[in-house]
This record gives structure tokens, C-alpha cells and sequence, in this order.
């Protein structure tokens, strides 16, 4: 074996993509925190359960 | 050193390769450019063979160029495959958290909860697509070191007895190949060391010291210092405790039983079914060793190995000692399919088995709930899902299935259905499925045409358990019916001693009250003057 430590063996291309992954993630999280409020709302502030 | 069979850019190619195998480090920088580096290398390889016939020195030197290349991409590989395990166990957690999340907001708005869900489902399969077409760099390095791996047999005729003999490119193989055929013996230092991965992986250290054949305070220098006859007076000792021992009248007959490797005569027809059955299924290396568990470090995707099996990255069958030659050749015809499997189709056996791995690893984050549950009550956290036994037990349990099964429990092997009958099932034809279950049985066909004897002998061997199965039931019978009269004796006997002892007893009890009796009597007349006394003083007013 080489005596080979690769520290960063992930391309750029795989960086972005799991970046964007991550956006994807944080905007699906933004809309359900969005519909919690709805439901929160339409309860008249009372908690969804 | 010039060969007139090389042309020039490919002189330079090889300079350029000697270059990098006197400083691998100059290698680039991820995973991509890594296997960039070894096909182009391999490219030359494989031109460099073309045109010529003979392996000239820049084979070689190439040669041991890719081996460094193919070790410097494992070592990126592994590195990857640690960084998408974490970036899975990432997104995991976060998927969990937000598929929770949208469980609940289902109660109050089912329409809007069934959008979200299906936008949480795409990114997931986003996730593991990423981790799928990524993973096609891996696999190409492994094809590469796969071809590097290919191996030939050659035939020779025997100038003494004309017949055929067979040679692979490892003498280690033709060796192993010989002894499962009986043309060879194992030396004895082979011997010894099966003997001794016999009783540390098979029978184990804690076996032997509980059964008192070895000092409770041993550790495995024990066995792994032992000679052979020492050896050979341990496995004795084990014998003898055994619920089923192995019959041998000797130790060399002891040795031969257990390892099993070659119990019978040499044959030169099943010989040369078994060599061409190497042959047309790839020329895979053959090694008889007792399986290794692998640690987490050794790269096995975290599974243990348990079994015979057979390795890709060293194109190799290790074959676990078998006590008789049919069970030998079912597990070589088991072994010789994957070697066909990917002699045949490498690359897409490779994607195949990557597939099986995710197919497992989707399994297991986002299907099985009761493996999820479980887990948790044992005091896990959500994160901590993949456990090394879990992992192997999962995947015998559902890859070996044909495409359209349903995945099942691991516990009670009870298909995830809904009341419809709808659940997660295989949709592909797995690397084990396409082996086991589509070019084993052409193997066993194959063989069975080429020495029909050994069906033969299967079945000779059968009608001779059968014949022992039934020579011990009726031993079992008559030694029952032995039983049943020593058992009436017995209880004959009993009820004569509990009569004996009751009649003692009664006869005891008997005097004894004629005992009581008599005594009463003889006082009898002093308590009739106590009552009376008593009764004299009570009339005058005395309470005695």
C-alpha cells in the first residue's frame, strides 16, 4: 500500500451537488415550518396536537 | 532498454508511469482524477500486451505501476466510502427529524403533508443517486484491478500415464485443486495451520477451556504455537466430548476426516470436471482456509464473513474445509458462479453489488420501522442504525431472494405488507440472485454431464445415511424397549420398597399405639384419683 492519506477525496462536482442537496433540505424544511404555523393559526394559537 | 515491438508514445507512456511509481504521492488529488490516472495506465497495459507475444520487462514494470495506482484509488476509495457514510448518517438524521415533522402537520393537512413528503422522498432519492453514479469510479478501479486479475490453466499430458494435467498461473491454486481431486496430499505444515484456524474460528479458544482441554488463563499462542501432534491431541480431546464425534482409528485418519479435503481415491474423470469447471467459469484462484471474522478497518462494508466465498478484488475462491466431496463440489459450483458472474460482466456485476449494498442501506434507514423501534429500546440512538451483525443478517436475508420478493424481518422473516398486500420489494435481479440463483444451477448441470458418477455417489451416500438413520431408530427402539422393561423393574422394585417401607411404618405406628395404649392404661388409675382429688377441692370452693 502507499503510504497515501487523501484528505479530501471527494471532487468539486460532488461538493456543489451535496451543497445543493442541502439547500433543497433547508427550503423543504422552510415550507413545513410554514404550514405549521398555518395549522397553528387556524387554531387559534392553541399548539397543532 | 528499447523493444522494437514498443512504438514510442507508448515508451513514453511507460517513463511516464515508472515516474509516478517512484513517487505515488504525485498522484491527483481525489477520487476522480485518481481513477483518471489508473485507466489511462491501464490503457497502455492492455495496448502494451497487444502487440506483444511474449511479457516483456515493461509488462512487468507496468504491472507493479497499477498495483500502486489501483492501491493509491483504494485508498481514495476508502476515504470516499467514509465521507458518504457520514454524509448518509447526515442526511439521515435530517430526514427523520422532517418526516416527523410532516407526520404531524398529516393530522390537521393530509393534502399539504402528502406534497411535502413527496418533495422528502425525491431529495432522499437524490441522496442515494449521488452516492450510486459516484460510486462508478470505484467500481471502475475495481474492473481494472479485476483484469489484472485474470489468471489462465494450462493442459499438459502426464509422459508416464498420458493423461491430462492441469496447471494454473498460481501454483498455490493447482496445489488446493489437486488435493480436492486427490492427486495431492496437503504437506503437513498445511495441515497445521488449518488445524489451528480449525480451533480458534471454528471451535474456539472459549470451547476448549470450558471443556477443560486447555488452561482457562490461554490465549490463542496456545494453539497458534502448538505443533501438529499437539494439535492433533487437542482436537482429540474435543472429539471425545462431541455430541458427534469423527470417526477415525488413527490420527492421520483423524486429520483426514476433519479437514475432509481429500477422502476419497483419485478419479482423473471427476479431476478434470472439477479443473474444467475452473476454467470455463474464469481460472479464479483457489486458497482452503476457515473463515476470518473482518474487522470494521478491513473495507467490508461491514459485513462479516462467515463462509466460503469468493473475493473479486483478489479474483479469488476461499473454500472452507468440507467433510465430504459433494458438499466440496456444491460450494465450488456456489463460488465458480460469482467467478463466472464477473469474468463474464464486471462492470455491471460491480454496479449490481453497490446497488445490493444501497438497496440494503435504504432498507435499512427508511424501511424496516420494527429494526428502527428495536434498536432505540435497546438504548441506541437513531444515528447508531447500522450495527455490523444487523447489516449481515439483513442482507442474507433478503439479497439472495429472486427479483419481487418482499423485503422481511430479520427476526421473524415476515414479509413489510400492508392489508393489500403492497410493500418494498426487490425490483432487480441482485449480484447474489443473478450467481445463486441463474448460473449455479447451469454449473451443477454442466458438472453432472461431465462426471455423473459423483450424482451417483450422492445418491449411494444418501441411501447410506438413510440406511444408518434407520439401523439407529431401530437401535433407538430396542434400546427403548430395554428401557421400558428396566423402567417396570425398576418400578416393580419401587413399589416393593415403598411396600416394605409402609409396612414398616404401619407396623411401627401400630406398636406404637399398642405402646401409647398400654401406657394409658397403666396410668389410667392414677388419673382417675387426680379427676377425682380435683373435683373434692372444687366442691369445697379450690380452683387446682
Amino acid at each position: 500500500m502507499t503510504n497515501l492519506n487523501p484528505k479530501k477525496p471527494v471532487s468539486e462536482a460532488q461538493m456543489i451537488l451535496e451543497a445543493h442537496l442541502q439547500e433543497e433540505f433547508d427550503e423543504l424544511e422552510a415550507d413545513i415550518l410554514k404550514a405549521e404555523l398555518e395549522i397553528n393559526n387556524k387554531s387559534d394559537g392553541k399548539p397543532a396536537n | 532498454m528499447e523493444n522494437p515491438q514498443i512504438d514510442k508514445s507508448t515508451q513514453e507512456k511507460i517513463e511516464q508511469a515508472k515516474a509516478l511509481l517512484k513517487d505515488p504521492d504525485s498522484a491527483k488529488p481525489n477520487i476522480w482524477e485518481s481513477f483518471s490516472d489508473l485507466l489511462q495506465t491501464y490503457q497502455h497495459f492492455l495496448d502494451l500486451k497487444e502487440k506483444t507475444d511474449e511479457e516483456p520487462p515493461e509488462i512487468a514494470i507496468l504491472r507493479e505501476t497499477l498495483d500502486a495506482l489501483t492501491d493509491t484509488h483504494f485508498a481514495f476509495a476508502k476515504a470516499y466510502f467514509d465521507h458518504n457514510s457520514r454524509s448518509i448518517d447526515k442526511n439521515e438524521k435530517r430526514y427523520t427529524k422532517l418526516f416527523q415533522r410532516i407526520f404531524q402537520i398529516a393530522k390537521n393537512a393530509p393534502e399539504t403533508a402528502e406534497d411535502l413528503f413527496g418533495r422528502l422522498k425525491r431529495i432522499k432519492r437524490k441522496v442515494l443517486k449521488t452516492i450510486l453514479v459516484s460510486s462508478f469510479m470505484v467500481v471502475t478501479g475495481l474492473t481494472v484491478n479485476y483484469n489484472m486479475t485474470r489468471f489462465k490453466v494450462r493442459v499438459k499430458l502426464d509422459p508416464q500415464t498420458n493423461e491430462k494435467r492441469y496447471e494454473h498461473d498460481d501454483p498455490q491454486t493447482t496445489h488446493f485443486l489437486n488435493c480436492i481431486t486427490g492427486l495431492e496430499r496437503l504437506t503437513p505444515e498445511e495441515e497445521t495451520g488449518l488445524l489451528r484456524e480449525l480451533l480458534l474460528r471454528q471451535i474456539y479458544l472459549e470451547t476448549l477451556k470450558a471443556e477443560g482441554i486447555v488452561d482457562k488463563n490461554a490465549d490463542d499462542s496456545v494453539i497458534n504455537q502448538a505443533s501438529r501432534q499437539e494439535l492433533i491431541n487437542i482436537l482429540k480431546k474435543h472429539n471425545a466430548k462431541s455430541s458427534d464425534p469423527i470417526k477415525a482409528v488413527n490420527d492421520d485418519q483423524l486429520v483426514d476426516n476433519t479437514l475432509g479435503i481429500a477422502p476419497y481415491k483419485f478419479d482423473q474423470k471427476y479431476y478434470e470436471a472439477v479443473w474444467t469447471l475452473e476454467t470455463e467459469t474464469g481460472s479464479a484462484k483457489l486458497v482452503f482456509e476457515y473463515p476470518v471474522i473482518y474487522g470494521k478497518d478491513e473495507f467490508s462494508l461491514g459485513r462479516k464473513k462467515e463462509k466460503s466465498d469468493y473475493n473479486v478484488l483478489e479474483n479469488k475462491v476461499h473454500l472452507e474445509p468440507q467433510r465430504n466431496h459433494p458438499e466440496i463440489k456444491r460450494i465450488l459450483m456456489a463460488e465458480f458462479s460469482h467467478s463466472k458472474q464477473f469474468n463474464e460482466s464486471p462492470v455491471a456485476s460491480y454496479l449490481t453489488g453497490i446497488m445490493d449494498e444501497i438497496t440494503i442501506f435504504d432498507y435499512i434507514i427508511h424501511i424496516d420501522p420494527t429494526f428502527r423501534g428495536e434498536r432505540r429500546s435497546e438504548g441506541h440512538p437513531p444515528g447508531s442504525l447500522i450495527r455490523l451483525l444487523d447489516w449481515s443478517k439483513i442482507y442474507d436475508k433478503n439479497i439472495y431472494k429472486s427479483p419481487g420478493s418482499f423485503f422481511v424481518n430479520i427476526d421473524n422473516d415476515e414479509p413489510f405488507v400492508d392489508d393489500f398486500g403492497n410493500g418494498p420489494r426487490l425490483d432487480y435481479s441482485t449480484v447474489e440472485y443473478a450467481a445463486h440463483g441463474q448460473i449455479e444451477p447451469q454449473l451443477h448441470k454442466r458438472f453432472d454431464q461431465l462426471y455423473p458418477q459423483l450424482k451417483d455417489f450422492e445418491k449411494a451416500r444418501q441411501a447410506q445415511i438413510d440406511a444408518e438413520v434407520s439401523a439407529a431408530k431401530m437401535v433407538g427402539q430396542g434400546q427403548l424397549a430395554i428401557a421400558k422393561v428396566e423402567f417396570e423393574a425398576q418400578k416393580k422394585l419401587h413399589d416393593k420398597e415403598i411396600k416394605k417401607i409402609w409396612q414398616n411404618e404401619k407396623l411401627n405406628f401400630e406398636q406404637k399405639k399398642q405402646r401409647e395404649a398400654a401406657e394409658d392404661s397403666k396410668l389410667k388409675p392414677c388419673q382417675d384419683k387426680i379427676d377425682n382429688i380435683i373435683m373434692e377441692y372444687k366442691s369445697k370452693g379450690i380452683q387446682l
